[in-house]
């Protein structure tokens, strides 16, 4: 990611009303604010370790973690019904809930298939990167 | 602003001011004063070609003594583009139109008239009186509408108007030969109808494909014809 | 292509609709929701126009014949792919022959089905649009069937080739959400705001006070040509008989039986019944998903308002743009 890219992402961040992003890879967090006083933008790169993969054993529990920052959102604003709940069986890469940034639902997946045990995030929790938003007990073989 | 505007339409039902009225955001309805003729309807026309150029302003549809102004963008100072209206209006001239003429065959009456009972009723003349007066003028296009293809025609003789019905009629074949008030016209696609329907007509009005794709167009007449009457 | 695998009837292909042909008497046509039909444009990287599949009655199901990016707003007709449920206001990837089931959604009324490239039916008149009366445009100048094979136009921003690992996709905040309308009594009563039409100040005054006051169901008889309406029966102080004039989507028109007809996306483009307002346009995309058994409810605006709320429609079309693009950079990144 270059200066070029992280400028635009800061005046879109500006016209989109939204005060922090935050930007992550393995290994890299770039987190950008909007400072509404000065109307400058402060941008911070740090060289982070994050754990990506979960390595599944035999039924051992894992997290599901979020990928981006926003608010976190059990059930679509459409729904009645949460994606999952305490005891759903979800399959791998399946949505498990939502995460808010702006008007954009970002979704969050479960990395593998399992009974979701524990539902750590509340709704409109406002999750970080790498945050844990539940925990799946592991069907594997 | 809604206070002003009501106040200013009931000024404007003065006989001889134009009536101007909002269709919600996206255009407005100009209705000229006086008689629903030729001479006004070559006035909207000139009035249409006009408006049709002004920025803001996507397309004009002329009605029976009326003009209906659909925007791009809905004008911010409303007030300055209804006088501009009214000011060009008043120096409307005449557009004069050399048509064509087209002879239409109409079977009036039966299961394609249904409606011919109703025109009976209420005009009191008897179905070879009806068709006398409707095929006797030369009708004039006024204007088109309702659906692809469709004309309003002008210089029908008002003893044979008749209210359009209570509720729309679903399903009418194309070819419909009808009257809605004091004006009748000749449906181009099957569909609902709000007016009374007389008779049909077998002409093809109108095909996409075709460049114009309507048959007719402002300016052009049409002499319907009695090919058959079914009491 | 999509393969039309199974549908109830009424399903079409629509555009934002059919500008600059009403004085042939060509109608609009159009989405009846175009805030929906924009929305998935947006996320599709789609020109805002790009045509897309409305669906009205359910179940429908089709098949992508080829590898395609698709989304779905409007109502949330709980779609499911390969056993999958897919959320609505969303956007992802089908691979090559994988089947999509919308089933009737428990409130709201149309879903759009567009894809990457859009429907990529012949446009004529300017418009792919259905129209239905003069039987051309969209798929065969008619409502879809069993079977029928969609064209899928090339899609225009790299960005949506690029999404061949969009994985489970992602979604934007519905206009439901993003534009309240009216209080919270639920999804059985929609509001919408009116601006009163010519013949407003010729009816009774207590019919004036009836029609903003109360319920109007919207009845059995409603469908893309209008909605016939069931309430109290609105009195003129005399009959009216007019000439025949232009009318557009949103006119509210009261034939003798003093009960309303809102006229929309398939309406004749001209009329003669008397008008009492006009649905605003920054309010269509909610009767287009106002279900016949509901009740509308009417709400007095001044034309200041009206453009407010247009301009209120734009912006929220304009952060979904800004946002997407955003997101979609960050995805490029993660």
């Amino acid at each position: 990611m270059d200066l070029n890219e992280l400028q635009q992402l800061s005046t879109w961040l500006k016209a989109s009303g939204l005060g922090c992003l935050e930007l992550s890879r393995p290994g890299k967090t770039v987190k950008i604010y909007v400072s509404t006083d000065l109307d400058v933008e402060v941008i911070e790169s740090s060289d982070v370790e994050v754990q990506t993969k979960a390595v599944p054993t035999r039924s051992s529990l894992i997290d599901v973690k979020t990928k981006i920052a926003g608010i976190f959102l059990p059930t679509h604003p459409m729904r009645e019904t949460p994606f999952v709940s305490v005891g759903s069986r979800v399959q791998a890469n399946s949505i498990v809930g939502l995460l808010k940034i702006g008007c954009i639902y970002s979704p969050v997946v479960s990395s593998a298939a399992g009974i979701v045990r524990k539902v750590k995030a509340n709704s409109g929790d406002l999750l970080g990167y790498g945050e844990t938003v539940l925990t799946l007990e592991c069907e594997c073989e | 602003m809604r206070l002003n505007w009501i106040k200013q339409t009931v000024m404007h039902q003065e006989r001889f001011s134009p009536k101007i009225s909002l269709l919600g955001t996206t255009g407005l309805l100009f209705e000229a004063p006086g008689e629903m003729d030729l001479h006004t309807q070559r006035r909207i026309w000139w009035l249409a070609n006009q408006v049709t150029g002004w920025p803001g302003v996507q397309e004009t549809v002329p009605g029976m003594s009326n003009l209906m102004v659909i925007f791009v963008e809905p004008p911010g100072d409303l007030i300055d583009f209804q006088t501009r209206l009214v000011e060009t209006w008043k120096n409307a001239r005449e557009l004069v139109i050399e048509g064509r003429i087209i002879d239409l065959p109409v079977t009036y009456g039966g299961d394609f008239g249904p409606h011919i009972n109703d025109v009976i009723a209420h005009t009191r003349l008897t179905i070879e009186e009806i068709v006398a007066i409707h095929t006797e003028p030369l009708y004039t296009v006024f204007a088109l509408g309702s659906h692809p293809g469709y004309c309003y025609l002008g210089g029908m003789n008002p003893r044979i108007a008749t209210p359009r019905r209570k509720v729309p009629v679903l399903g009418l074949p194309g070819g419909a030969v009808s009257i809605g008030g004091a004006q009748t016209g000749v449906s181009a696609s099957a569909g609902p109808s709000g007016w009374n329907t007389i008779g049909h007509t077998d002409m093809s009005f109108f095909d996409p494909k075709e460049n114009p794709s309507a048959l007719l167009s402002p300016g052009d007449m049409i002499r319907f014809r009695a090919e058959r009457i079914i009491r | 292509m999509i393969e039309i695998l199974s549908t109830a009837g009424m399903a079409s292909v629509q555009d934002i609709g059919r500008d600059n042909y009403l004085r042939y008497g060509v109608g609009n046509a159009g989405a009846m929701d175009r805030v929906a039909l924009i929305a998935g444009n947006i996320l599709l990287k789609n020109q805002d126009n790009a045509a897309a599949i409305e669906v009205v009655i359910f179940p429908f199901k089709v098949r992508f014949l080829e590898d395609t990016v698709y989304a779905l707003t409007g109502a949330d007709a709980n779609a499911e792919m390969d056993g999958e449920s897919i959320p609505p206001y969303w956007v992802r990837q089908a691979k090559r022959n994988q089947v999509l089931t919308l089933s009737a959604p428990r409130s709201g009324a149309r879903v759009y089905l567009g894809v990457a490239g859009g429907i990529d039916v012949p446009v004529v008149l300017g418009s792919r649009s259905t129209q239905l009366r003069g039987e051309f445009g969209g798929h065969q100048g008619r409502t879809l069937r069993q079977g029928d094979l969609l064209p899928v136009g090339s899609a225009q921003h790299p960005k949506s080739v690029g999404q061949a690992n969009l994985g489970p996709g992602f979604g934007i905040g519905p206009p439901q959400i993003s534009l309240p309308l009216g209080d919270a009594v639920g999804p059985s009563r929609t509001f919408v705001r009116v601006l009163p039409a010519a013949e407003y100040e010729y009816y009774e005054e207590e019919s004036l006070d009836l029609f903003w006051s109360t319920d109007w169901k919207i009845t059995s008889q409603s469908d893309r040509y209008g909605y016939r309406l069931a309430g109290n029966t609105l009195v003129p102080k005399r009959d009216m008989e007019l000439r025949s004039h232009g009318i557009v989507p949103g006119v509210i028109q009261v034939p003798h039986n003093g009960q309303p007809i809102i006229q929309l996306r398939d309406a004749q483009p001209s009329g003669g019944y008397p008008k009492i307002g006009t649905v605003i346009e920054a309010d269509l995309w909610r009767l287009g998903q106002a279900r016949p058994g509901s009740f509308l409810r009417f709400v007095e605006t001044s034309y200041e308002d009206a453009l407010l709320a247009s301009h209120a429609v734009r912006d929220y079309l304009n952060r979904l743009r800004r946002l997407t693009d955003l997101y979609d950079l960050c995805g490029a990144q993660i």
